[in-house]
């Protein structure tokens, strides 16, 4: 039974995609097939074989063991890391969401329609505005909901920093909370920096006393919050490190419901936001421009057509279509950990 | 003509049995055995999916590992399940053979004959 390629394995060291690939799969299915999997893959390399078409299946399969697990133990520990592995899949993804959102927010019909334009909006356009006033707030609560998920994995932090892996873990876990709160203090900076310059028509524009500074604060901005999401997977890792107890996952379970109910509000405000915004025909953007005597006329035509809707909306409905499965998963495997745990299992 | 295969790949828990029919052995000797005999290509992520299952319905079981890897080897309730569903695949192979033959010898009588 010893395979040709065997030889060669003292050179064959697997690539990062390989690892990753092995690392996808769920821990009880790791220790029951890993070694066999990452034997597999070492001989296909011994034989001088392509790997790539290997690990895209082996990533295949651990999607497939992750949304069925055939052969896992009945064990509380194994449903407990199931339902921490849920947890996980149910508000990562709201990042991504949380930058979709913020690309709506962004988008000039956004922020032109605060007030004022009542008289210029068709129905589609007030739809578009109240859709954009709910998206507002789910976003709002969204990051108090992965805020107050950070802290729960803050608590988290303390089990992780007593283990092997010691400090530097508290470092990474807490880096979101405080990447969170510097953007928080850069928003500030910048809204004290510009001033608002009034449009007639009700739209707005921010003009600032200092343009490079400005720009630094930006700049300063956007770098924060890369770094924050980068951070989210130390958290993510932290997690998986750490060793919880079953009752510990209960506040991750209402987490991850949460943010599946406010992810589909906020995917349903989106459709009706592009379907809104589609509908809302071009309008003089504004009659005149600047503040006080520096009024001049200005004659630009916002066309209030998104194009970038659909995509948007697909990119919101598939992560929320994520989130509520992986949520329904966390709940049914949190439950059922502690009845095999009241058992003695 | 699309690329796309008429019929599908056999099912890879069948290519996995029969192949364990032949004796014990391990993932990679597994997936080279299939792919000697039915010259299809199984991953490591089928594979070990497909052993999982058959593993957790009692149609296969692992022996005691040599040099990291678990050899795998088929049960008696595997040997019936692979049995029965052999049996249907040969009913199926030889209708379409007896019939297929019919065909060709009305075909080859001209095309006249294939309207008959």
């Amino acid at each position: 039974m010893r395979g040709p390629g065997r030889d060669a394995l003292g050179a064959a060291r697997l690539p990062l995609a390989a690892r990753c690939a092995l690392g996808a799969y769920p821990l009880w299915r790791r220790e029951r097939y890993g070694k066999d999997q990452e034997s597999f893959l070492e001989e296909l390399a011994g034989d001088h074989r392509p790997l790539g078409r290997a690990v895209l299946d082996l990533a295949v399969g651990s999607v497939r063991v992750r949304l069925r697990p055939v052969g896992m133990p009945q064990t509380a520990g194994a449903w407990r890391d199931r339902a921490r592995a849920s947890i996980t899949w149910a508000t990562v993804p709201a990042l991504l969401a949380l930058l979709l959102v913020s690309a709506i927010e962004q988008h000039s019909f956004g922020s032109a329609t605060d007030a004022g334009t009542g008289a210029l909006l068709s129905t589609g356009g007030r739809v578009a505005a109240d859709a954009m006033t709910s998206i507002a707030w789910a976003s709002i609560v969204m990051i108090v909901l992965l805020l107050i998920g950070w802290a729960l994995v803050g608590r988290l932090a303390g089990t992780v920093a007593r283990g092997r892996v010691g400090k530097r873990w508290l470092l990474l876990v807490t880096a979101p909370l405080v990447c969170g709160v510097v953007e928080i203090a850069l928003s500030f900076l910048q809204t004290l920096e510009g001033h608002v310059v009034l449009v007639v028509g009700g739209h707005s524009l921010v003009d600032y006393r200092h343009p490079l500074a400005a720009q630094l604060l930006s700049v300063a901005w956007d770098a924060v919050a890369v770094a924050g999401l980068l951070s989210v997977f130390g958290v993510v890792l932290a997690a998986r490190s750490a060793e919880v107890r079953v009752g510990d996952l209960r506040g991750g379970v209402w987490l991850s419901q949460a943010t599946a109910v406010v992810l589909f509000l906020a995917a349903l405000a989106s459709i009706a936001w592009g379907l809104g915004v589609t509908h809302q025909p071009p309008t003089p953007r504004a009659d005149l421009i600047g503040s006080g005597s520096g009024l001049r006329p200005w004659t630009g035509v916002q066309t209030s057509i998104a194009a970038e809707w659909p995509l948007v909306s697909a990119g919101l409905a598939v992560i929320s279509v994520v989130t509520a499965r992986a949520a329904l998963v966390a709940r049914r495997s949190y439950n059922t950990a502690r009845e095999l745990l009241a058992i003695g299992s | 003509m699309s690329g796309r295969r008429l019929f599908p790949k056999p099912d890879p828990s069948l290519l996995v049995l029969s192949s364990l029919a032949g004796g014990p052995k391990h993932g990679y000797a597994l997936m080279k055995d299939v792919e000697d005999f039915a010259r299809v290509t199984l991953g490591p992520g089928t594979v070990f999916g497909c052993l999982a299952r058959l593993e957790e319905r009692g149609l296969v079981e692992a022996l005691e590992p040599e040099d990291r890897r678990h050899p795998y080897r088929l049960t008696g309730a595997g040997a019936t399940a692979l049995e029965q569903q052999l049996a249907e695949l040969q009913r199926v192979t030889s209708t379409g053979a007896t019939r297929l033959g019919a065909t060709r010898g009305r075909l080859s009588n001209g095309p006249a004959g294939a309207h008959t």
